[in-house]
């Protein structure tokens, strides 16, 4: 499994499809930490929103990384189940690059009103893991095969991100709302109901791509 | 090694049949010549074979342990790798050892690209980019071969040395199932020949000699040699 998410991490980084997205979310996460004086955890959870259309970008580039006749001549090599395995390890990978960089800069570059006390660190690892899962789990059920066109998975992607806002089902707006507290120790029990929300989402979104992906490859 | 029963395939609700009910089975050493006019279903059905695709109705089914290569109609070359690492990728993705790479060279001495092994794969020419995909397929010595148009793009050295290289994998008891659909010019030894219509199998037109018998190593479809 992991040889088949280290060559589509490869041919991914190779392919430098992940330099937009990647772009996306740097450029968003710079700007928003631009201005003091940056309260460590609602800032904090408002960069972790940004990371649900950067890392739904970020997953739809790599899953559609390799062309047809390559997608399917790894999978008649290793087998559907190691190749859907493999994917979710890659896509694993890329999210936790883009959770620790959001995490990390504001860190790193002293950006935060006062030093992040380590339990502060852990939850926004969490609100940016939620996030970027979410992002990852709609672009699942519109990569290739699924949907074969580019047009109809931007408009899938940009109109879920957008249209969750006023449908009051937005992982992004309701972790960064999670997140708005002085308090650490109140966060936890403001994102249970989203971490199990999301959880919700992934155990149907991640079983149906894999089932209409193999239904139109 | 491989086998297929009812085999129907479309790709979306409300689409059309690709292939319309499709029964066949390669047993170990066969090789078979899948033919037929463009948009057949030749390549849908060898990608069922291979696994890279799942029918709609009907069951495909391969012995146990079989490791497969597939060389796909048409292949876009993978960004950032030279040809030796995306060989060296795939001899890892097959779980081989490190031993297994040595493969790779005689395979690419064989077809003549051993000198574009440090190439970018995508500065490669279509035929060069050919030989290495069909390396792949052969890496680590696969009980089942399934190859689509493998002969396309090869200069005829090239051609001559797959067809023997296919004809000493299925000696060995490999099965081979490739698509070619140029009629007049030189095949490879075939124990079988499959025929799809519009989606459905036709009977063998003919049986060539088997492979490894007395009989001359390659047969010619379609006119002499």
């Amino acid at each position: 499994m992991s040889a088949v998410a280290r060559y589509m991490l490869v041919e991914h980084l190779g392919s430098r499809r992940w330099v937009a997205p990647f772009l996306f979310l740097a450029s968003g996460v710079i700007v928003l930490y631009a201005q003091p004086p940056n309260p460590v955890l609602s800032t904090a959870g408002t960069a972790a929103a940004w990371m649900f259309p950067a890392q739904a970008w970020w997953a739809f580039a790599f899953l559609n990384t390799q062309e047809p006749g390559e997608r399917q001549t790894l999978v008649a090599t290793v087998g559907a189940r190691r190749f859907a395995a493999g994917r979710l390890l890659g896509l694993l990978a890329l999210l936790a690059i883009a959770m620790v960089f959001t995490a990390a800069f504001p860190i790193l570059t002293g950006r935060f009103e006062r030093p992040a006390h380590l339990d502060e660190i852990v939850l926004i690892l969490c609100a940016n893991w939620l996030c970027g899962a979410a992002g990852s789990g709609l672009a699942a059920l519109v990569c290739e095969p699924i949907v074969r066109t580019r047009a109809v998975p931007v408009l899938f992607l940009t109109g879920a991100v957008v249209l969750s806002i006023p449908l009051d089902v937005s992982p992004a707006i309701e972790t960064a709302a999670a997140m708005n507290r002085t308090d650490a120790s109140a966060v936890p029990g403001q994102l249970a109901p989203e971490t199990l929300g999301i959880a919700l989402f992934l155990a149907l979104a991640l079983p149906l791509g894999a089932r209409l992906w193999r239904l139109r490859e | 090694m491989v086998s297929c029963a009812g085999v129907r395939k479309r790709y979306g609700l409300g689409r059309p049949w690709v292939l319309k009910g499709i029964d066949a089975e390669v047993a170990a050493g066969q090789i078979v010549h899948v033919g037929g006019s463009n948009g057949a279903g030749k390549s849908t059905l060898l990608r069922i074979l291979s696994g890279a695709s799942v029918p709609t109705d009907g069951a495909r089914e391969l012995a146990p342990g079989a490791g497969v290569g597939y060389v796909p109609e048409n292949t876009n070359p993978p960004r950032g790798l030279t040809a030796g690492r995306y060989l060296r990728h795939h001899v890892r993705l097959r779980g081989l050892s490190n031993g297994a790479g040595e493969e790779v060279e005689p395979l690419a001495v064989a077809l003549r690209c051993e000198h574009f092994l440090s190439e970018p794969m995508t500065t490669l020419s279509k035929g060069s980019l050919r030989k290495f995909t069909l390396i792949q397929a052969l890496l680590g010595a696969p009980r089942l071969l399934v190859l689509d148009e493998p002969f396309t793009g090869l200069d005829v050295d090239a051609q001559e040395v797959l067809a023997g290289l296919l004809a000493e994998r299925a000696r060995d008891g490999a099965a081979v199932v490739f698509s070619d659909h140029r009629e007049g010019g030189r095949r490879m030894a075939a124990t079988e020949r499959w025929e799809i219509v519009a989606g459905v199998r036709r009977e063998e037109e003919a049986r060539a000699p088997e492979v490894g018998g007395s009989d001359a190593e390659f047969v010619f479809w379609g006119g002499p040699a």
